[in-house]
């Protein structure tokens, strides 16, 4: 069985050993699955209101996504998953197909309002995600009540758009770690630029705090929002000097690493829209891309968001509720379907699904007899 | 984080094994968030990335005021000396000390005065299947935008070397990082994974005890996963066989340390440094912690009578230079 080894981000290559992979063995995995259920038949206390606003969305006969009720027969899911489909539909609970249409999108928080007639639900209720602490048991439920995954809050409320991190616009040795972080060169038109600090420099203090070494000084400007004006503190030629530059948004991409991507890719399915969010929570709740548009739901029962990216092996991303509810206070743009997303006869499609149904439903009923 | 598992939920029955925290409840779960809760709040803060000068980096976590590291080998395999990331942004030096390979363990020293934060040690070998656990560590490495990232879980299945399996998700920098049990201890250093979510490998910490002075003492040795072959392998110089008896001595290499002390083929093995030995397959797990040059006492029945001696250990690649491999 393959394996790989944890390791790190540029010398791994070597490290591939091949260590004995253990399988769970199938009386471990006996009591491990019997303790899911018993969490997973608790959790049902909390489930009420996240079952009634809860719709799977199909393409074809494939479910692509979830949609959240959001009141007047319109459901709100992640945009990039339904855009580009083909004839999409939802299933009212009396298992009845019902066609769905994008009427409109928040492009920044990749949501879709789809409007499906005959919908009848009620709007959810959305609950801000704020006061959750790290730790907190999340939970996305779906629409038979069952909750799909448990996971915790991973990481707290964070914009995942580099360009909302305070950039300065200074290049640092990353191997010295003196008090302090000389300056190597100075990003032509940055924040560091526009104050006139130059290379050669030694930045001492940033908003009044000592920093040394790069990581120290590049966690205080990227905590930073772009926009702020902290005042730093440097010494150049013994002297030292105060500056208040104001700021800009990193431009800077991040190297991925193929390990990385490799790690992500075996581990499961993600969404092809999953970065640059302006802001999410992550949890570690095990789902598929296209388990996206789920409410997820804290153990008093709030909705304290919707599930807008499956990320990678460890990630969840969760657009929280108060952000959502933002979002909806707001009218949608107008969505324009890009390519040969037409409006193709609907009618005989969904007919032929109804037969196909029918033809089902006769088959096992005829296997129940037998 | 755990799968729901739906057709299981109607086939499971409602018995319980002993030890394992009961969950049937709202307040149950509610129980556990706490507990979970109060482990991220008290423990995060010794949770730290180490990064090489090459750039590659894993995770860490301390374990006493004046600043002892618990790693992976694998992190601090190439580097003499590594930069401590705190989640604050904090930056300090490390030196690295020794590495048990064998079980991806290792130790790196904080070089400043301390008092550091830091977590206290549990052991692995008292967790069961089903127990819950927590893991943090850098993933992907270190990120100022954000704090180590949670993951909760349970103990899916324990391996062999002191090896920990549970359902916390993994990813590449995370390695290094800490598991704790519920009472916030450190039971596992985060190791390896398979592509099945659920499989997520950790060296135990009752793993890293057997070692632990050799580790301070700045010694490496050991093999990723363990290979038999490894010519640097500490080896008594007995060949053993499995009897419905016992260990049979069959052969003693001469000039190997056993054969110096005088064993003979036909001797009845029944302990070696401490430990009970009944089959050949299992001495790997004795043998992990332990170190040529380094004198264990190897009890044995000759004739009905019941002896022992003390053997120092070889290396395997000077006993057997000159025979078949």
């Amino acid at each position: 069985m393959k394996i790989v080894i944890l390791a790190t981000l540029v010398c791994a290559a070597s490290l591939q050993a091949q260590i004995a992979q253990p399988r769970i063995p199938v009386a471990d995995q006996k009591v491990t699955d019997q303790q899911a259920g018993q969490i997973f038949k608790a959790l049902r206390a909390i489930n009420f209101e996240a079952k009634k606003v809860v719709f799977p969305i199909y393409s074809g006969r494939q479910r692509v996504a979830y949609g959240i009720s959001i009141g007047e027969n319109r459901l709100l899911t992640k945009a990039s998953e339904v855009a580009q489909r083909r004839m999409i539909f939802t299933e009212n609970r009396q298992q009845e197909s019902l066609s769905a249409r994008i009427v409109g999108i928040y492009p920044d928080h990749d949501l879709a309002v789809l409007n499906v007639p005959g919908l009848q639900a009620p709007a959810a209720k959305w609950a801000d995600a704020e006061k959750l602490a790290e730790g907190a048991f999340l939970t996305a439920i779906r629409s038979d009540g069952e909750a799909v995954a448990m996971g915790v809050l991973s990481v707290r409320e964070r914009s995942l758009k580099s360009t909302d991190q305070g950039f300065l616009g200074i290049e640092m040795d990353t191997l010295e770690l003196e008090s302090g972080v000389r300056v190597r060169r100075v990003v032509p038109a940055s924040a560091a630029a526009e104050v006139g600090i130059r290379g050669g420099d030694v930045i001492t203090k940033i908003a009044g705090e000592e920093v040394s070494g790069f990581y120290e000084v590049s966690t205080k400007l990227r905590r930073l929002r772009s926009g702020e004006q902290p005042e730093i503190e440097f010494l150049r030629a013994g002297v030292s000097r105060k500056v208040r530059p104001k700021l800009k948004g990193r431009e800077i991409e991040e190297e991925g690493s193929q390990r990385l991507d490799r790690m992500d890719k075996m581990s499961g399915s993600q969404s092809r829209v999953r970065g640059d969010f302006g802001n999410v929570i992550q949890s570690d709740m095990e789902l598929e891309a296209s388990d996206v548009g789920l409410p997820v739901v804290d153990l008093e029962g709030r909705i304290v968001g919707i599930v807008i990216a499956r990320a990678g092996r460890i990630s969840t991303l969760i657009l929280p509720g108060d952000d959502v509810a933002d979002a909806l206070a707001g009218e949608p743009e107008p969505f324009v379907a890009e390519g040969r997303v037409t409006r193709r006869r609907t009618l005989p499609d969904e007919a032929r699904r109804e037969r196909m149904r029918r033809m089902t439903e006769d088959l096992q009923r005829a296997l129940r007899r037998k | 984080m755990i799968k729901n598992l739906l057709p299981i939920l109607f086939l499971a029955g409602t018995v319980w094994l002993p030890g394992q925290q009961k969950v049937e409840s709202l307040g149950d779960l509610k129980k556990l968030q706490g507990q979970v809760q109060k482990v991220v709040r008290e423990k995060t803060a010794a949770t730290v990335s180490l990064v090489s000068r090459t750039g590659a980096s894993g995770s860490g976590v301390i374990v006493s005021s004046d600043g002892l590291i618990l790693t992976a080998a694998h992190v601090i395999e190439g580097s003499k000396e590594m930069f401590v990331i705190f989640p604050d942004g904090r930056q300090e030096r490390a030196k690295v000390l020794g590495a048990n390979y064998t079980r991806d363990a290792a130790m790196a020293q904080l070089m400043g005065e301390g008092p550091w934060p830091h977590v206290e040690v549990g052991d692995s070998d008292s967790l069961e299947v089903g127990d819950y656990v927590v893991a943090m560590g850098h993933p992907k490495g270190y990120d100022p935008t954000r704090r180590p990232p949670v993951r909760f879980g349970r103990v899916m299945t324990k391996g062999g070397l002191g090896f920990v399996t549970t359902d916390c998700t993994l990813i590449g920098g995370d390695s290094g990082g800490p598991l704790f049990d519920l009472k916030g201890r450190v039971v596992g250093i985060h190791s390896h994974i398979a592509p099945d979510r659920q499989i997520n490998n950790h060296a135990g910490l009752s793993g890293f005890k057997g070692s632990w002075e050799s580790m301070v003492a700045g010694k490496s040795w050991g093999v990723l996963g363990g290979d038999a072959r490894d010519p640097n392998r500490p080896v008594l110089g007995l060949n053993l066989r499995n009897t419905s008896g016992g260990l049979v001595v069959e052969e003693v290499p001469e000039g190997g340390p056993a054969f110096e002390v005088g064993f003979l083929p036909g001797d009845l093995v029944t302990a070696i440094a401490g430990a009970k030995v009944t089959q050949v397959g299992k001495l790997s797990e004795i043998f992990v912690d332990l170190l040529p040059g380094q004198e264990v006492e190897v009890k044995f029945t000759r004739d009905g009578k019941k002896l022992s001696k003390k053997v120092t250990l070889a290396r395997l690649g000077n006993i057997y230079r000159n025979q078949r491999r």
